[in-house]
Formats: structure tokens, C-alpha cells, sequence
């Protein structure tokens, strides 16, 4: 999962950043208000987690900004108001999800799994194809039963392909959710991990596409 | 002693004196009313009696002395009259009773005593007829009646007097029922019911009273708004390094190696800025909170504590890699400020200028003496602040778009609040000779109004 997080505490916003690493979310943290308006338009991520209290700009404004130019990315409000008047407000501006401070990793890991898995229509957290079952929230893939062990990034990688099963994932986009945009990396790294994901899980699961990117095969009858 | 019946009392007590004076008066005036009517009665009598001798209507039996026998001794209710030869012999008596010695009294009224008993007595001289004329009535029975009439104008006062009373209590206890209404409706406010109280329709006495409850009233409301605000600010800025913290916490305990290190530490730094924060926060309570009179005795040597104030935050100065300088001659005076407060407040203001200040800057800590004051300027060359922001960012828990956040928000609040408390003068300006912004406190020597 990638995922946009608004937040000017530096404690705080690095907290969320690594921990949420661990559990195999990719995080871009921006720190002021200024920042986040210049991303929110073209970001491609799975949710953002927003602050409300941020410098320079409302979290409210740029949340209403957002929905008014037509955004349904979802949006998690993580703050520290959170009298029932705050809530209200910030789920009727276009907020699908309210997160008091101080909170819980796992469950902010797990409400944003929940956003990520209702934006694509899906009702079950598993995500299935053929005999591979995969799990995004402990990142474990199964195979007729049994566990395959994946390091994280690879298990980030098939989550995100069979989350867009039946599309291509653009090489850019892979890109964005395993290191996010602080990282740079060596542009074959994904070949790699589509190499190994290859070797555990079965040939033909991955599909070239070639100077695109990649795509789960489908499924087979 | 309740309102009430202090009216009561008071109008009861006034009414009463007023009519016994009235009484008293009229009592007085009357008893001489009749005296002289009663007087005038024996003298008409006595002059009756002349007439009819003179018309020789009446015809005296000789002048021998009356036997005692036909003297009658008790005492008559009515006026007597007897009439007496010129040399002192009673020729006769109309009504009995006892012989009065008309030889001993003098004409016209006077008071006799005979026999133990008490005469007004009318005596009239006619020559001609060679009588001497004598009315009397008995004084206790005029005394009796005066004493009757007495009776007469008291006994209402007595039976009066509890009707009075209870009129009186009515009367009042009506007069005073908008006191009542008021008194109900303000004691049926919650604790949080701060709206003024309406003015129409109270009474003209009341209105001050409810002027100043008004006043009260909004006080109280702004000082809960303000607490209220404060609360809500507090929570937030408790809430963020505490979620920093549980977020470090919970890395720690799910990671290993220099993950986990540094998150153990990120979680301590947490810790630390909180405590902080507390203390800030704790003490921007207790300025707030304090009667005025507390420390009013105490002054700070100014320069003693600018001085320590700047040792103690050459550390942190030099970790930024700041260089910190102190300018101008020793403050030589001494201001109406307890050293703890000003160290309080130069510290936070030279804290806050070591925090902006970029890399490698300067920060200068210059002291000037003025006529009647000190004046103390911290300039720093960080980025300084937009114009309008200049005004807002000592309000609690103001972040500046520039900062990090690694500040408290409270530290110029703090600055605000020691100024205002005891009459200093605390000015935020960006520099004219340069980038950054210079922070100047003013000590009156003397307390300021």
C-alpha cells in the first residue's frame, strides 16, 4: 500500500513512516500544508492520512479542496481534536475515516487496509488467485495451504499486483510503492523482486509487459 | 437580620412612635380642653345661681349654721354648690357633701384639698346679695375621666398594632417581589448559564444590582472561554508528542537493531519535549492564576539574572553552532519583577531566538539603561516573521510558519503573561539592519500602575 501522510510533527510523522514501513505500508511524508496542496493533485495513492492542525493551511480546507476538485482518494484525519464536534466536521468534509492521537500502529494499519480494500471494491481483506492466497495485513502468501515466505518488498509487490488484477502496474507506479519518493533506487530492483516472486510462487503468475511494466496472468480455468 | 423584616420592623416600630407621640399630644391638648370646660362649667353654674338671686327667684334661708345632720358626707358624683355668707357661714348646700371653707379661698378657680380629698372649686363674690357663691368638682373624677379617655385613644394602638403588622408585612413582602423574582431566577442558573440577565422590567433600585451581575456574568463567561480554549489547545499539544511517543514505543518493540535504537531514543526525546511542554504549561497557569498581591515585594537584579540567564543557554547555543554574545554596559538598576519571573521570561525569549537562529548565526543579548527603566533587546538572524503573523505569535500555543516544532507554542505566550503581570514592555519586531527579529523587554524600575 502507498500511502500520502500530511503530518508537522517530526516525531509523530517519522513514528508513522516506520512503523507503518514494518508492516508493509509505503509512506510519503509532507510536513506542511504549502507541500501538501502542491502534491495532493497528482498523487496516485491508495489513502491519505491527514493532520489536522497543520502550519500554513487547514487540514479542513485542503480536505475540502480536494473533494471539491472531484479526488475520492480516501482520507484518514489523525489528530488530536477530537471532541464529537471535530469528528463531525471533518467526516462531513469529505473525510472517510477519524483517528484521535495518540493511537495505535496496528489499528492505524489496519483502518487504513479497511479504506484501501472498500476503494477497490472489495469484500474480503484475502486477496485470492487460483490456489495463492495472500494476506496484506501479515504480508503472508499462501499456496495450496501452504506459507510461502516473502521478504517485504516482494510481498509489497504481489500485493500491489493482485490488488490491480487485470491491469497492468506501470513500472513508475511499483516504483512509487516500494520506496516511495524519498528513495532513490536502482531501476532494475523490480525485475528482481518479479524474478524471485517468480521462483517461489509459479512462472507464469507475473506477466511481462514489456516496456510498461507488469500484470498478474490470468486466472486459470 | 433578613431585608424583610428589618422593613417590617422599621416601618412598624416608626408608625407605632408616631402614634404615640400623636397620641401623647392629643392627650394633652384634650385633658386641658377639658379642664377648661369643666371649669367653665362650675363658673357658669355659680354665675347661674347669682342670676337667680338677683331676679330674687331664690330666697336664702337665714344665715344660722346648718345642722350637721343635713350635711351629708359621702361624696357626690356631680358638681356641689353651696353658698356662703361674706363672714364665712354656710347658708346652704344645693348638693351635700362636705363644707368647703369659702372664707379660706380665694375667688375664681383654684385647687382645694379637704379631707383628704381633691376640689377644683369656682367661688364668686356678690356683694350685693352679701353671698359668696362656691362650685366644686372632685379632681379624681375628673381624673378618672381623663384617665378613661386615655384609655380610649391607647387601646386601638393595641389592637391596631398586629393588624399594622401583618398590613405592613403584606405590603412589604408585595414591594419586594421583584427582588424575589430575581433572586429565583438566578439561583435556577446552572453552573454554566452565563447570559446576562434581561433589564427590562427590573425595578430602578435593582437595575445597579443587576448591572454589576451582568458584569460578572460576562467576566466569568470570558474567563471560561479562555480556560476553555486553553484546555482544548493543552490537549492538542499534549496529544501530539504523546502519539509520537506510542508510535516510537511501538516500533521499538517491533523492530530490532538500529530500528529499534533509534526509536527507543526518538521515544525519550518524546518524553522530554513533553516535560517541557508541562512546565510551560504549568507555569502559565500559575501566573494566570495568582492574586496580584502575592510577590509584590520582590525585585531582580537585572543584570544578575540577564547574565545568568545567557550563561545557561551558551550550550545550547554553541550546539547550533550559534555564537552568543552579550552587548551594551551592566544594567545597573533593579525592577519591580521577582528574579524568577524575568529569568523565566529572558530565558524563553533567548531560547526562542537560539532556535531560529540559522546555522552559524548570531544571536545578541544587548542591554541599555534609560531614563527610569532598563531595556533589554535579544536579536537574532534567523528568518524572521511576516508582518501579520507578528502580532498573533504570542497567543498560546501559536506556531510560527517558520518553526519547527520542536518548540513548546507557549514560550512567547509565557513572555506575554510575565510582561503584562508586572507592567514590562515586550515588543516583537523584525530588525531593520538586517534578517531576523529583535525580542525587547522594558523593566520599569518602578511598578507601573
Amino acid at each position: 500500500m502507498h500511502v500520502l501522510l500530511i503530518e508537522d510533527d517530526a516525531l509523530v510523522g517519522e513514528g508513522i513512516q516506520v512503523g507503518l514501513r514494518l508492516q508493509g505500508v509505503t509512506v510519503d511524508w509532507v510536513r506542511d500544508g504549502q507541500q501538501a496542496a502542491a502534491a495532493l493533485p497528482q498523487s496516485a495513492h491508495d489513502v491519505v492520512i491527514l493532520d489536522l492542525a497543520l502550519p500554513g493551511r487547514s487540514g479542513l480546507e485542503l480536505l475540502r479542496e480536494l473533494r471539491g476538485a472531484g479526488r475520492t482518494t480516501p482520507v484518514l484525519i489523525l489528530t488530536a481534536f477530537d471532541a464529537i464536534e471535530d469528528r463531525v466536521a471533518g467526516l462531513d468534509a469529505g473525510a472517510d475515516d477519524y483517528l484521535p492521537k495518540p493511537f495505535d500502529l496496528q489499528e492505524l494499519g489496519a483502518r487504513l487496509r479497511a479504506l484501501s480494500r472498500r476503494r477497490q471494491g472489495r469484500a474480503s481483506s484475502l486477496l485470492h488467485h487460483g490456489s495463492l492466497q495472500f494476506d496484506p495485513a501479515s504480508l503472508e502468501a499462501r499456496i495450496d495451504g501452504k506459507t510461502v515466505s516473502l521478504p517485504r518488498r516482494e510481498a509489497v509487490l504481489l500485493q500491489l499486483l493482485l490488488e490491480n488484477r487485470g491491469q497492468v502496474v506501470s513500472l513508475e507506479r511499483i516504483h512509487d510503492q516500494l520506496y516511495g519518493w524519498d528513495e532513490g533506487v536502482e531501476s532494475n530492483a523490480p525485475a528482481v523482486h518479479v524474478h524471485n516472486l517468480r521462483r517461489k510462487l509459479g512462472k507464469e503468475l507475473i506477466e511481462t509487459v514489456r516496456g510498461v511494466g507488469y500484470r498478474i496472468a490470468r486466472e486459470p480455468v | 437580620m433578613s431585608l424583610r423584616w428589618r422593613l417590617i420592623g422599621g416601618i412598624v416600630v416608626v408608625l407605632s412612635l408616631l402614634w404615640v407621640l400623636a397620641s401623647v399630644w392629643f392627650f394633652f391638648d384634650v385633658r386641658a380642653e377639658l379642664r377648661e370646660v369643666l371649669d367653665a362649667r362650675l363658673a357658669s353654674s355659680a354665675r347661674t345661681v347669682q342670676g337667680l338671686l338677683h331676679r330674687q327667684e331664690l330666697r336664702l334661708p337665714n344665715a344660722s349654721a346648718i345642722p350637721a345632720d343635713t350635711v351629708r358626707p359621702e361624696l357626690p358624683a356631680e358638681p356641689i354648690c353651696q353658698l356662703w355668707t361674706l363672714e364665712g357661714q354656710l347658708i346652704t348646700t344645693a348638693s351635700g357633701g362636705p363644707l368647703l371653707p369659702a372664707g379660706a379661698i380665694p375667688d375664681g378657680i383654684s385647687n382645694q384639698m379637704v379631707d383628704g380629698e381633691r376640689w377644683r372649686v369656682f367661688v364668686l363674690t356678690d356683694a350685693a346679695n352679701g353671698v359668696r357663691i362656691l362650685t366644686a368638682d372632685r379632681r379624681d373624677l375628673r381624673r378618672s375621666l381623663i384617665l378613661d379617655m386615655a384609655l380610649k385613644l391607647a387601646a386601638p394602638l393595641a389592637l391596631v398594632l398586629p393588624a399594622m403588622v401583618l398590613l405592613v408585612w403584606v405590603a412589604v413582602r408585595r414591594g419586594l417581589v421583584p427582588l424575589e423574582r430575581l433572586r429565583r431566577s438566578v439561583q435556577a442558573r446552572s453552573a454554566d448559564a452565563l447570559e446576562p440577565i434581561p433589564a427590562a422590567g427590573v425595578p430602578l433600585e435593582l437595575s445597579p444590582m443587576v448591572n454589576a451581575l451582568n458584569g460578572l456574568f460576562g467576566r466569568l463567561a470570558s474567563a471560561f472561554e479562555r480556560e476553555r480554549r486553553f484546555t482544548g489547545d493543552a490537549a492538542h499539544e499534549l496529544r501530539t508528542p504523546l502519539a509520537g511517543i506510542k508510535a516510537q514505543l511501538q516500533i521499538g518493540r517491533a523492530a530490532e537493531g538500529e530500528v529499534r535504537e533509534r526509536a527507543l531514543a526518538q521515544a525519550e526525546a518524546g518524553v522530554d519535549r513533553m516535560s517541557r511542554l508541562v512546565t510551560q504549561m504549568l507555569m502559565l497557569a500559575r501566573l494566570e492564576a495568582q492574586p496580584v498581591a502575592a510577590e509584590e515585594q520582590e525585585r531582580a537584579q537585572v543584570d544578575e539574572v540577564l547574565s545568568a540567564v545567557v550563561r545557561e543557554l551558551h550550550p545550547q547555543a554553541e550546539r547550533r553552532g550559534l555564537q552568543l554574545s552579550r552587548h551594551g554596559a551592566p544594567l545597573k538598576t533593579t525592577a519591580a519583577v521577582p528574579p524568577l519571573m524575568l529569568h523565566a521570561a529572558l530565558r524563553n525569549l533567548l531560547e526562542n531566538a537560539i532556535r531560529h537562529g540559522a546555522g552559524g548565526g548570531r544571536v545578541e543579548v544587548r542591554g541599555e539603561q534609560l531614563a527610569g527603566r532598563s531595556r533589554i533587546d535579544i536579536l537574532d538572524a534567523g528568518p524572521g516573521l511576516p508582518e501579520e503573523e507578528l502580532a498573533r505569535v504570542s497567543s498560546r500555543f501559536y506556531r510560527a510558519t517558520t518553526t519547527e516544532a520542536s518548540g513548546s507554542g507557549l514560550g512567547l505566550s509565557i513572555v506575554a503573561a510575565i510582561a503584562q503581570r508586572y507592567g514590562l514592555r515586550f515588543t516583537l519586531a523584525n530588525r531593520s539592519d538586517g534578517q531576523g527579529l529583535v525580542a525587547s523587554l522594558e523593566l520599569p524600575e518602578q511598578p507601573q500602575a
